[in-house]
This record gives C-alpha cells, structure tokens and sequence, in this order.
C-alpha cells in the first residue's frame, strides 16, 4: 500500500487511527498497539500477501534469537550472534543479491547457474538492517528482553517498514511503551502537516521531475547519446526527483507516526545545502549513515588505527553502502565514489587543520564548496539511475559537452521549457527553503536533533491549516488523474 | 508554599496548557480539514457546470464514434468488429478485410487516449450476439488511467458514460479533470464553439467502414516528416520494457471479456503496428511482450499473432509510432485477416477457400 494512495489516505490511516484510539481509551493501551501490530502486518500484506510470511519468520526468528543472547553467558553469544547475523544477511542475499551474484559467478567462471525469478519483498533492506542493529545491542546487552508483541510492532510499525527511517530500538520500544494510546488533537494536527508536506513533496515537485529524467536516462540506456543540455537537464532532474521522493517519504513517515503519538527520527536534514561530502552524508539519509558509521566503519576500526586504514575503512563502508542500495555494479560504483569523495574530503580537512591556513570557512569558501559538493553528487546520481556502465559514460560524456556519435545516435528526447522551469524551481527550493523539521520546530515532528536549526515559522493557526488543507487537496487531486507512483527507495 | 501544593498547581498548570494545545489543535485540524473539503466541493460545482458543452479538441473522436456507430448499427449481424485506438483506426482496412472474409468488417478504433475501459464500453454498444471482436489495445492503455482526452470527452461528449459509473469512478473522473480543461469548459458556457479550419484529424475522411482514407504518403507527408523524424519522436512510442496492468484496466478488460462470453460474441485479440526498434528485441522487452500474450490467453482470449509480428519498419508510419501508412495498412490488414480466418465461426458467411486463395 502506498501512502500516496486514495486506499491508504481514505481508508487505511482513518481505520487504523481510530481503532488505536478507540481501543485505547476502551480498553488499553496494549490492545491499541496489538491493533497497530494487525495493521502494520495488513499493510504489509496489502503489496503481496504471501510475502507476510516472510516478515513474520523473521520477526520470530530474531526475537528467539535476541532472547537467547539475553540469556546466555557471554562466552556463548559470539556464535549466537553470528547465526542470528546469518540468517538475516542470508535472507537478503537470497531475495536482494542471488541474481546478481549468479551474474557475477557467470561472468567469472563462464558457468550458467539458473535460478527462478525472486520478486525483492517490500522493505526487507530495512527491516533486516533494523533487525541486525538489535540482536547486536542485545549481544552488547544494551537492550532489555522485550516481549514478542512490542518487538513484533518496532520491526513492523507501518510508517518506517517500507523505506525508513531505520529506526534504534532505543527510538521506538520506550515510546511504545509510555505511550497510553489516547487521542490528542495536536498530534493529529502536526502529523498532518508533516504528511502533507510530504505528500506535497512527492505527488507535486518529485512526479514532475520524474518525466524528464526517465526520458533522457531511457533514451541514453537504449544507446543514444545525450547533448550537453539534455545531460544535464536530465540528472538534474534526477536530482530534483529523488531528493523530494525520498525527503517527502520521511516526512509522511514522521507525520504519520506523530498523529499515534510516536516520533521517529529524521532522515532528511536538506542535504543539497551540503558545504561539503562530509556534511551531505550527515544530512541525507542520517539514520543509514548512522547505521553504516557505528556498526560497519567502527567496528572496521573506524579511524582508531592510523590515517591510511581510516581511508580504507570509510572506503569499504561506502562500497558497502551502495551495495545496500542494490544489486548491481552501478550502486557499488556509486557507493565507492562516495567513500573516495569522503576519503579526499577527509584528507584535506586534515591538511587544512595541519597547515593551519583557515581558521574559519568565509561565506565564498562555503558557497564554493556547496556548489562543488553539489557537482560531486550530481556525478554520483549518474551512476545510481544508470542501468548499465554504459548509460552512466553516455551521461557523462553528454555532460562534459564531448561529442562523439553520429547524428542518428542523437538522443530524440524533447525537454520543454515548462519542464525544464519545474525542475529548476524545484532545485531552488531544495536550496533555499528551510525543511519541515527546521519549519514545524514548534510542533515537535520528530526525535530532535541538534543538527537541525529551527526556524519555527509554523504556528497551528487557522491560516496555516487552511494552506495546509488546499495543498492536501492539489496533492489527493493527482491521485485521480494517474495512477501513484511508487516511491524510488522502495526499491531498496 | 509546601510541596503538595508545588505539584498541585504544576498539574493544574499542565492541564490548563494541555486544554489550551488540545483547543487550538482541534481548531487547527478543523480549519485543515476545511481547506481540503471547500475546494473538493467548488471543484464538483464548477465541473458539473460545464458538463455537456462540447469542446473541440472532443469534436474529432465524437464524430468518428457517430459515424463508426451509425455504420455497425445498420449491419446485419454477425460482423466482425475491430476494436482499439487509432492504431486500429489507421492500422486496419475494415473495406478490404470485409471484402475478403465476406461479412460487413467495422473499424472501430478511434483514440487510445480514451483509455482502455471506454473502448470497451463504447463496443459493447455496438456488439451483438454471434459478433466477432477483434481487440487491438495500445500497450499504454493497459496502464493508463484517467487521461486528459477521456476527461474531456466525457464532459463534452458522453455525460451518460459518466452516469453509468459507479459513484467512486465518478468521483474519479470529476477530480482526473485538469485545471486547463476546467478553464476551458468554463469559458465554452460564454462563447461559441467555432470548429478548427485545419484540424490535424478529420472524421470526414473516414469510409463507410469507418477506415481512415487520408493516410497514403502523399497525404501526410508534409506533417509527418517532421513529427516523426524530429526531435522526440522516441517519445512516441511506447517503452515496451515491462509489462503492466493496472486494477482498473484488469477489472475493465475481465468483465468485458466475460460479458462477450456471456452474450455468445466471439473475442480474439492482436497486437497493434508499432514501428520496429532495437529496444523491442532486447531480452526485457521480449519478455513483456510474452506477458501481454500471456495475459489474453489468461482471460481466455486467443490472440492473433505476435507483438513481434506487428512490428514495422519506420518508414511504414508518418505521424506517429502507431499510425500505418495506407500501403502499410494493408499489408497488416492482410497479414490480421490471414490470421483471422481459423477464428471464424461456422456459417460466418465464408467461402474460405475462395479467400484463402486471395489472401495468397
């Protein structure tokens, strides 16, 4: 089910709020989370019901497992713990990776391995990753033995199971459990809002964006060559329309999840202002950094052990995390140049403090540095929405004004002015509007952060609930004009 | 002050700050609430207003259906009735096929971009007992929603087709209407529709079969050039990449083709000409194109040929991807009728042999 859908607008999140709260003040609040465990399941089931089997192994699976690290010596958990990291990882490898590493096998050795189509279950990148951050917390004993109900509804708790955040025990079990399941009129009217803007995000900046960039990466991906302007304006749209996809999912995310009461943490923290490589990965998609940081590049050795096997480190991290993304070169590609745009950030940051030759980064120093962080980033994007090495060169080369090709290899797309208008207006915003968190600093959206700079314009006053509710309406209206669009880190 | 009290007046306060949040929250998500319905509702009033008026960006479609209706109405049945957009329409020589297979052939394909679920419908209309059906869907159609022609053809055109919906698909259809077709069916209340002197399309030049007669080389050679050797054309024509069907379009073609099962009305289905490209012949094209032959059969629908078999080359087409030339058309009517004849009933008026021979 998708949240920018009539059946999840209409149906599903009244149901289910008013059944929480119903039952919360009827009876209590267990049974209002035993109702939000159902609904989270059935909004699972809802994409393919046979898969809801899947999610519930291996909820079980890891409860067992946690409860045994819980209570065994410690001598005796080390293999617990890999079994149980095992069995997550093998799980995702099978539906995420087998395909690619049949691939892989056969290119190699020249082999032919069969296997049947896998279809990749919803949200299995997220909920292992949530899964295997716990059983390590329970290894470190830094997690309480919770009960199969409450585990049961932090892995599966509808507004983050999809695409995230990846959300911390620790973030989630406590609220769950102070939580009384009584109905408040500002959380349904900041979760509102933080939808909203979500859903503005998406269905009115990200699916305009798309058209552009399906057009000119398509075209490129079937061979023909894109001129400097098409290049350009088509990973800019890229850019435009995974930024407000991804940023508008976390923001549904947190506003669904406050209108129970629940906050999660932030996700999104307008990463296109980034001055430098360090600081957009602090700012775009923070909880899988923050996962990638402390459970990957520490444990590595972080940078505890010299300059050089730092840089590897952050490297491998990164390699790492475009593998998560997806099963293919071109994530991996992406993901490793990322750690080597980290690595020579890192490297000059040290230089810098070394040398002693600025004290403080000047207004010039930071717009130099967004703007070639912003360039940096745009090169990257290639690598992630291309198919194939190939399309990715095709882009670049279409993008540094080199022309090669023939004129019946021209790329045979038209880009208008109207689009082109959308996209860039889009990218302003990005630039230099403050995001919903710095915006609703006041109505406590989410799990705060000191990395967010309120702004706190949004009062819960009559004149901005009547915006609020106009743009709601835009947003539904697209619905009916189209089918939705499903969200690019589902595929994740 | 003892710390009874303390505690006593920080709850009394929390309480009344609690009331105070709790009021302007209630308040605020009131006024949330009545900024989304009062526009729902003056959108609803300003598209029933305007409902009837007819537009002329409609005009083309309207009058391809009065005639193509008016033709299949006064046809004895059985008669083979060719379905789908202007693939069909300019794809298919209804006169020529009607010739060789000796039963009246209608064309009536008009404009994809009515969407999959009023074709149907609309052939229904004209369909009887004994009837053969011949789908040829556009890919896009299968995934294809509300779109913009079909909005506004119903409102200027076919309000009955609005009234024949459940009232959910009708709630779909007001809101599917865009804010340039609600200004433009406005502003048709005050003026008068004048008709374009050059219309790009022009039901006048279909035949009495309902085929499109101003489609030899030397009718569009001027305008085709240009569209479909210019920049863009590859948008065009479908992707071809992967196969989809929305629920709409499933729950759509499932009760037509039951409905046509039911009423003793025989359903093929084929695949309309496409121009030839290297995409289509890629591993992940070809394996949606097998789906889409999969899911006829699924419903029980035998499909005349291949997606592959409808592929042309370029120079087959003028204005778009889909539209055959006249000299091309009739290869692929021959090709479709060759096809066709094992699917033709007994007693369908047919001297097979006879036809067989000509079509060699």
């Amino acid at each position: 089910m998708l949240f920018n859908s009539l059946v999840f607008i209409l149906g599903f999140l009244p149901i289910t709020l008013t059944g929480f709260y119903v039952l919360g003040s009827v009876l209590n609040r267990r049974w209002a989370l035993v109702w939000l465990l159902v609904a989270s399941l059935v909004f699972y089931a809802w994409w393919n019901p046979a898969y809801i089997y899947l999610i519930i192994g291996s909820i079980l699976f890891n409860h067992i497992v946690a409860l045994g690290l819980h209570r065994l010596n410690s001598s005796r958990r080390m293999p617990l713990l890999t079994l149980g990291v095992a069995g997550n990882l093998g799980l995702l490898g099978y539906y995420k990776y087998a395909h690619f590493a049949t691939h892989v096998f056969h290119s190699a050795t020249g082999m032919g391995v069969e296997i049947d189509k896998i279809i990749l279950p919803l949200g299995i990148s997220f909920f292992t990753f949530t899964q295997i951050v716990y059983l390590v917390d329970a290894y470190r004993s830094t997690v309480p033995a919770y009960r199969l109900r409450d585990y049961a509804l932090f892995v599966s708790y509808f507004p983050h199971l999809i695409a995230g955040p990846i959300v911390h025990h620790w973030q989630l079990l406590p609220q769950f459990k102070e939580s009384k399941a009584q109905f408040r009129w500002e959380y349904l009217a900041v979760g509102l809002t933080a939808f909203a803007w979500g859903l503005v995000e998406k269905t009115l900046i990200a699916d305009n964006a798309a058209p552009v960039a399906d057009r000119v990466f398509g075209s490129a991906s079937l061979g023909y060559h894109p001129s400097f302007f098409q290049a350009w304006a088509g990973v800019i749209a890229y850019s435009v329309q995974i930024f407000f996809d991804f940023s508008g999912y976390s923001n549904m995310a947190l506003g669904l999840s406050k209108m129970f009461g629940i906050k999660l943490p932030i996700n999104f923290n307008s990463p296109y202002k980034s001055t430098s490589i360090i600081d957009f990965w602090r700012r775009w998609h923070i909880t899988l950094s923050e996962f990638l940081r402390v459970y990957l590049y520490f444990p590595l050795g972080g940078n505890r052990k010299g300059k050089a096997r730092r840089y590897v480190n952050l490297f491998t991290t990164m390699l790492l995390g475009g593998l998560w993304h997806g099963a293919g070169w071109t994530f991996i590609f992406w993901g490793g140049l990322h750690g080597a745009y980290l690595t020579v950030n890192h490297a000059w940051r040290d230089w810098i403090k070394a040398s002693g030759r600025i004290k403080e980064a000047s207004g010039l120093t930071q717009l130099l540095g967004g703007a070639l962080t912003f360039v940096a980033v745009l090169a990257a994007w290639v690598f992630f929405r291309a198919d194939t090495f190939a399309t990715a060169g095709r882009m670049l080369t279409g993008m540094a004004g080199i022309r090669r090709h023939n004129m019946a290899a021209a790329m045979p797309v038209h880009i208008t002015l109207y689009e082109l208008l959308i996209v860039c207006a889009s990218l302003a915003l990005a630039w230099l509007t403050p995001n919903m968190q710095q915006w609703m600093a006041d109505g406590n959206p989410a799990l705060e952060t000191e990395d967010v700079v309120p702004v706190r314009r949004w009062r819960p006053e009559p004149i901005y609930a009547l915006v609020v509710g106009v743009l709601l309406f835009i947003s539904i209206k697209t619905f009916f004009a189209s089918e939705p669009s499903p969200f690019l880190y589902f595929n994740f | 002050m003892n710390t009874a009290s303390l505690e006593h007046d920080e709850t009394r306060g929390d309480r009344i700050e609690r009331a105070t949040e709790s009021s302007q929250g209630r308040t605020y998500v009131g006024y949330l609430a009545l900024g989304t319905v009062v526009p729902a509702v003056i959108w609803l009033a300003l598209v029933l207003v305007q409902m009837g008026r007819p537009t002329e960006t409609s005009r083309w479609s309207y009058e391809n259906y009065q005639r193509k209706t008016a033709y299949a109405e006064s046809m004895a049945t059985p008669k083979v009735v060719l379905v789908g957009g202007s693939a069909t329409l300019f794809g298919t020589n209804a006169h020529d096929m009607s010739r060789s297979l000796g039963v009246p052939v209608v064309n009536f394909g008009t404009h994809a971009g009515l969407g999959l679920p009023y074709l149907l419908w609309k052939a229904k209309r004209v369909l009887r007992p004994g009837d053969v059906v011949v789908l040829s869907i556009e890919y896009e159609l299968f995934s294809s929603g509300n779109g913009d022609a079909l909005v506004d053809y119903v409102f200027a055109r076919d309000p009955g087709y609005l009234r024949s919906l459940p009232i959910a698909d009708q709630a779909s259809l007001v809101y599917a209407v865009s804010y340039a077709r609600l200004a433009e069916g406005l502003a048709s209340i005050v003026r008068t529709l004048r008709p374009d002197p050059h219309p790009r399309y022009d039901s006048r030049n279909l035949d009495l079969n309902g085929d499109e007669t101003h489609n030899s080389r030397a009718d569009f050679l001027a305008q085709s050039i240009d569209k479909i050797h210019g920049p863009g054309w590859a948008e065009l024509v479908p992707a071809l990449t992967k196969y989809t069907v929305t629920s709409s379009n499933r729950v759509a073609m499932e009760k037509f083709a039951g409905w046509c099962n039911s009423k003793g009305i025989t359903i093929l289905a084929t695949f309309p000409p496409l121009v030839n490209q290297k995409q289509y012949h890629t591993p992940q094209s070809q394996l949606a194109q097998a789906e889409y032959v999969r899911y006829y059969h699924h419903l029980g629908v035998p499909t005349l040929g291949t997606p592959s078999d409808s592929l042309y080359p370029m120079s087959a087409f003028y204005d778009t991807g889909y539209h055959l030339q006249a000299d091309a058309e009739l290869v692929h009517t021959k090709r479709l009728t060759h096809l066709l004849v094992p699917f033709m009933p007994r007693g369908f008026g047919l001297a097979q042999s006879a036809h067989r021979m000509q079509l060699r």
